[in-house]
């Protein structure tokens, strides 16, 4: 398993065979791998899909105080990358996917505050790490 | 043992159970289906004496374990008995409880969510507050226990054991330091984003601390102050000392622990509490950052201190699996 981390976002690497990719209509969907294991159960049984052919930008982190965004520009990537965005998480600045999906070639990340960070084709956990507020005594995601 | 048959629809639950119980045959039964929230609940009333009977208690989806003989409460025409607070394939859910004998008191308690929902025992209600489930009377709230006996009328008829008042105080205390708590990070937050919006208009900083650092909530915003003040000054503010510090692909970590007045914050029979941050510098712009971690990963709200090393805080940080933190292939 592989990790990637840009500033306060990870993209943790999902192994292969845990999840399927069908096809629902016009949309793809995640499903959970048959008789095998499923640790992602937790995030449900159906994820659907944000293409990268319907927009341009596929943000998986909003920054609260800069605005600063991890979004993928696809005019910015090399030709033949696809990226695929799944589930979605609320919050307070807006949605962002649980799961990315980069088919083609590498697809490269950018942050105003980051240097751009190029990821390997491959299915990927989004995940943001954590902190603990000691005067409060409780866990929150840390937020820019 | 025959199944209780009841046509006489207009009667609402409690009467039918009153009616079990006066006028039933030893072995009739009645089935109770929880009320909203609970509808997967399901009570089976057996009448077992002459004015007794035996409630059982179901999940929907379980019907088939042995241990459901076990009943979960006894009622009579005078009071009913609460003996359990969980039907035994339910986990018992209390963090705080050592033990599950000691769980027993202030309990999530599906019986009494269950039956209270049901609307048979008048002025009995629940609430939950964050490390114990509180019942309350018309004149009295206590954290659950048992067996605890109560009226038909929804009066507690149980003397309150001295270790279930104790309980029920600490409830209130902790649920009160939690909200304390919050209400001060909130605050202080608040107070220092508006001193810096002020510092920058005047461009007059004098209000603005450098152990105010602590007190922001947003990374870029304390960036903003470790940028103004310096890393060292800050760390001057509030004594401190180094537990571990790591070099990682050429990014070096330090894990320290500061010493932060305790307020009103838990332990109240201390003047400091511990808090672990750690220190690192940002690979892209250089920047140093501090983010807290907590005292001890596995349990945030012990007070034992098992945050040592660079590597735990930045496993608890990113979440990876069993506490072993994975090095990321490229980080930016």
């Amino acid at each position: 398993m592989k990790k990637y981390q840009q500033g306060d976002v990870l993209f943790v690497e999902v192994p292969e065979g845990k999840w399927d990719f069908k096809q629902d209509g016009n949309k793809e969907v995640m499903i959970p791998s048959k008789n095998k294991d499923q640790p992602y159960q937790s995030y449900g049984h159906k994820r659907e899909s944000q293409s990268t052919k319907d927009v341009d930008v596929i943000t998986v982190a909003h920054g609260e105080a800069t605005g600063h965004t991890h979004s993928f520009r696809m005019s910015q990537q090399t030709p033949g990358v696809a990226i695929t965005a799944y589930g979605g998480t609320k919050t307070r600045v807006g949605d962002v996917p649980e799961f990315i999906k980069i088919t083609g070639s590498p697809a490269v990340i950018k942050h105003e505050e980051h240097n751009a960070l190029t990821i390997p084709v491959g299915h990927y956990r989004v995940g943001i790490v954590r902190e603990f507020d000691h005067i409060a005594g409780r866990t929150r995601y840390v937020v820019d | 043992m025959s199944i209780h048959i009841d046509n006489r629809n207009n009667l609402d639950k409690r009467d039918k159970l009153r009616d079990l119980i006066i006028n039933g045959k030893i072995g009739d039964s009645l089935s109770l289906y929880a009320g909203y929230g609970y509808k997967h609940l399901v009570f089976h009333c057996i009448k077992m004496g002459k004015k007794t009977a035996n409630v059982y208690g179901y999940d929907r989806g379980w019907y088939n374990r042995i241990d459901h003989k076990i009943p979960v409460m006894k009622i009579t025409k005078d009071h009913f008995t609460f003996l359990s607070g969980n039907f035994s394939h339910i986990r018992i859910i209390d963090q705080n409880a050592p033990n599950i004998a000691s769980s027993i008191i202030g309990n999530w308690s599906y019986t009494f969510r269950g039956f209270l929902s049901m609307g048979i025992i008048p002025y009995a209600g629940l609430r939950y507050l964050r490390n114990g489930t509180l019942i309350n009377f018309s004149d009295i709230e206590v954290a659950t226990f048992y067996p605890m006996k109560v009226s038909w009328d929804g009066n507690l008829l149980s003397r309150i054991p001295k270790k279930v008042k104790d309980y029920t105080e600490k409830c209130y205390k902790d649920d009160r330091d939690i909200k304390n708590r919050a209400a001060r990070s909130n605050y202080g937050n608040t107070r220092v984003v508006r001193l810096i919006k002020e510092a920058k208009e005047t461009n007059n900083w004098n209000k603005v601390k450098p152990v105010d650092t602590f007190s922001l909530t947003n990374v870029t915003k304390r960036t903003e102050l470790i940028r103004h003040f310096g890393m060292e000054t800050i760390l001057e503010s509030v004594p401190n000392m180094r537990i571990d510090e790591d070099e990682i692909d050429g990014r070096k970590y330090e894990l320290l622990r500061f010493s932060f007045p305790a307020g009103n914050s838990r332990p109240l029979d201390t003047d400091t509490i511990p808090a672990t941050y750690l220190k690192m510098i940002n690979p892209s712009t250089g920047e140093t950052c501090v983010e807290g971690v907590p005292n001890n990963a596995n349990n945030t709200w012990s007070d034992d201190i098992t945050m040592n090393t660079v590597k735990a805080a930045l496993a608890w940080r990113d979440a990876d699996l069993d506490d072993v933190y994975l090095e990321p292939v490229a980080l930016t």
